[in-house]
């Protein structure tokens, strides 16, 4: 009977389960280690190498609202550690969501004393998926007019630096889907390209990593953790990963239960 | 921390708590914020469009003179056609002319980033030795496994031939293949999803209730 | 002209593979090669599961995910509509009741026109209704949220999920799981398949999905389409095994061509 009742147990146990797993470390922090990947080790290495008087990055906040939990930190950490390499980035954005999340991290490091317009810039959203990754690879200077606060791209101090796209040194994309790291391998293959993925899309990034078209790669909110313990500035990612972990423990611990109790009923009713 | 006093905070508390009692089962609470967050969006993109429109369109037309954009409105236009019944059939062509340039644009990439550069990954040594000569039987054996992995599923998608005899054994290899892949993709989806919802609780427990 | 460095190849294998299949199509179209596509389960099984759906008295639930139009996704909306198009005709043949919802508004008209045509063609025009097809929402989790409502207010009995999806696949297939309907899915997104091989009771697994509206309609055009791709497979797999070959005996001949 137990069994049985095990194989089945309600939803509703399960998520009370789950967020007293995940509630509980959030409030008392563990600290469980975490061991950094090497893909998360390649952005990392690859914008400290980058030279502040000549280099510009490309962060592109191709992330909806939805999947920011998983991503924003990513950005966040990424955008901190190059306004203290003092090299300058460009944010376009591919879906419609981006340009309000990057402002918040602008507004932050502007706070902190960066410079808008000459050190990043906030360019606001360009509609049209892959082909707007196309019209922004052929024209990184001109596609957009005016940026996100109304100012004239073109009059703008950072933008001087970037007349074509091997001028870029890095894009790093931030993506939670489409326009996403398969329409920047097609259209945009000469550029050194890294991606920062939601945890969902990483399996299916990999043979692209493996191929050398993807150099660097953040996975969800493990890589924006690994990367905040990279700049030793753990915050929110790495305080998360204690819950990530007691959760998937939980979930581990669920499969297994549940497996066994399918064996051993199977065994018991075969008596 | 404190509970937050906000009212927009308010407004976001609620309505994920509404959105998410739908686990225990559904109800009121989640319809109104069902509804509500279907109709905010549709706001939100239709402001989004008319900004696009307006700045990618209409501003470069009448303050720049740049009368090539004259073309794609037509076409955007032509959309508009299926509201009349007799001239619904011209919309195909704006519709048709979007395909072909996202077909377009893309097939090239296709066969280029994602055919040949992948096959050219998938040309590896099935033995791996180093420098004095020796074989190095992990990655032998990893690179073995990559290839005869890719060539099986490659072989599962055959559709014009029914697999019988050794071929059938090849497809059924393919199929194990792609299931271990589909295992470690559900993994990682279980870690997205926990971050997803350790990003909702931080939004419920920590900016609305202040617990956190 | 100037030539990109490192496509040329790409150049060439593009004329090649075209070539290809227009050679098998216009084979297959002249009567020279008739090809058969292999079973594909889950197809066979749609009509089961719209049979249980008018046996309950409730409705089908069909989603094509966000039905791109313009990007590189956009086949898997083609094959879609093809899926669609028999559902429509046995949910006509059988005088259930279909519900289409979409994400996707440039897709909508065409989906539209679509359902409203099929049902046509079965002599059954006034099954056609203003909320057979209904738009819900651009925004991803928004459409998730109206998807999921529908689920549970109509208590729908099948649900049929064929195109391109991401993360709301498993809010759909979660949700459709407890109203109890049984659940048909194809997507060629490998980051979802996992969740409908988990959770739907047949699932299409990748290229199936294209395969899908050949194996349906049978018409040569398709069928001579499928068969030319098999050949760039197979081309592409000896090219493969030859590459590797090459490789372990240090000859990194094929590998260098594929970069030119």
């Amino acid at each position: 009977m137990i069994w049985k009742k095990l194989q089945d147990i309600d939803r509703r146990i399960i998520y009370t389960l789950m967020i007293v797993f995940l509630l509980y470390p959030m409030m008392f922090p563990i600290g469980i280690p975490i061991e950094i990947d090497a893909t998360t080790k390649d952005v990392f290495n690859t914008l400290k190498a980058l030279n502040p008087a000549t280099d510009t990055v490309v962060l592109a906040a191709s992330y909806s609202v939805g999947g920011a939990p998983d991503v924003g930190p990513q950005f966040d950490a990424v955008a901190k550690h190059l306004f203290e390499l003092k090299i300058p980035f460009l944010v376009p954005s591919f879906v419609s969501d981006g340009p309000a999340q990057v402002e918040r991290v602008l507004a932050r490091l502007e706070s902190l004393g960066l410079v808008y317009g000459v050190d990043a810039v906030n360019l606001g959203f360009i509609t049209g998926g892959e082909a707007a990754v196309k019209a922004f690879v052929d024209n990184p200077r001109t596609v957009f007019i005016k940026d996100f606060r109304g100012n004239v791209v073109a009059d703008l101090p950072i933008m001087q630096r970037v007349d074509k796209v091997t001028d870029l040194a890095y894009v790093l994309d931030f993506q939670t889907g489409n326009p996403g790291y398969a329409d920047w391998i097609r259209q945009a293959p000469g550029v050194k390209y890294g991606a920062g993925l939601v945890t969902v899309s990483v399996p299916a990034a990999i043979p692209f990593v493996n191929s050398k078209q993807i150099v660097g790669m953040l996975k969800g909110l493990r890589g924006a953790a690994e990367y905040e313990l990279l700049m030793e500035r753990p915050a929110l990612a790495v305080a998360k990963m204690d819950a990530q972990s007691l959760g998937h423990l939980l979930i581990v611990a669920l499969i297994i239960l549940g497996n066994t109790a399918h064996f051993v009923d199977k065994k018991l009713s075969k008596k | 921390m404190s509970i937050s006093t906000n009212p927009w905070v308010w407004i976001m508390g609620i309505g994920m708590v509404s959105l998410f009692s739908f686990i225990y089962k559904e109800n009121a609470a989640y319809r109104f914020f069902e509804h509500v967050f279907v109709g905010a969006a549709a706001g939100y993109f239709l402001q989004m469009n008319y900004v696009n429109i307006l700045d990618r369109a209409w501003i470069p037309l009448v303050a720049k003179g740049r009368y090539s954009l004259l073309i794609p409105i037509f076409l955007g236009l032509l959309l508009y056609t299926r509201f009349f019944k007799r001239y619904a059939w011209l919309s195909r062509w704006a519709t048709s002319f979007m395909i072909g340039i996202g077909v377009g644009i893309s097939s090239f990439g296709m066969i280029n980033a994602q055919l040949i550069r992948q096959a050219s990954a998938a040309m590896m040594p099935f033995l791996v030795k180093d420098k004095l000569g020796v074989i190095l039987w992990t990655r032998s054996a990893n690179n073995t496994l990559m290839i005869l992995g890719t060539l099986s599923v490659l072989v599962y998608f055959f559709f014009s031939y029914t697999p019988k005899g050794p071929v059938k054994e090849v497809t059924h290899f393919g199929r194990w293949v792609m299931m271990l892949t589909f295992g470690v993709a559900f993994g990682n989806v279980v870690m997205g999803r926990i971050s997803l919802l350790l990003g909702a609780f931080e939004r419920i427990f920590g900016t609305w209730l202040g617990l956190l | 002209m100037i030539q990109i460095k490192g496509t040329l190849f790409a150049f060439y294998t593009t004329i090649t593979v075209a070539a290809i299949i227009f050679g098998v199509l216009w084979a297959t179209k002249s009567g020279k090669i008739v090809p058969h596509i292999r079973r594909i389960a889950g197809l066979d099984a749609i009509e089961e599961a719209i049979g249980r759906a008018t046996e309950m008295g409730r409705p089908v639930h069909y989603t094509m995910g966000w039905g791109p139009l313009t990007t590189s996704d956009s086949p898997q909306t083609f094959a879609s509509f093809s899926v669609l198009t028999y559902v429509t005709s046995l949910v006509a043949k059988y005088d259930a009741e279909l519900i289409v919802t979409m994400m996707s508004p440039q897709a909508f008209p065409l989906v539209q026109e679509l359902v409203r045509t099929s049902f046509m063609a079965a002599g059954k025009a006034d099954m056609f209704k203003e909320g057979t097809v209904r738009f819900l929402s651009e925004a991803q989790f928004a459409y998730a949220a109206g998807v999921i409502g529908i689920f549970h207010r109509d208590k729908v009995a099948a649900n049929l999920m064929f195109g391109y999806f991401m993360a709301e696949s498993l809010i759909f297939a979660e949700a459709a799981s407890q109203a109890g309907a049984i659940q048909i899915a194809g997507t060629g997104s490998m980051a979802q398949t996992p969740f409908f091989v988990a959770a739907c009771d047949y699932t299409l697994l990748g290229e199936e999905l294209y395969a899908s509206g050949a194996y349906l309609s049978q018409d040569v055009n398709q069928l001579g389409s499928i068969a030319g791709q098999d050949v760039v497979k197979l081309a592409t797999m000896l090219f493969i095994l030859c590459g590797a070959v090459l490789a372990t005996i240090g000859n990194p001949w094929l590998s260098n061509l594929l970069k030119k």
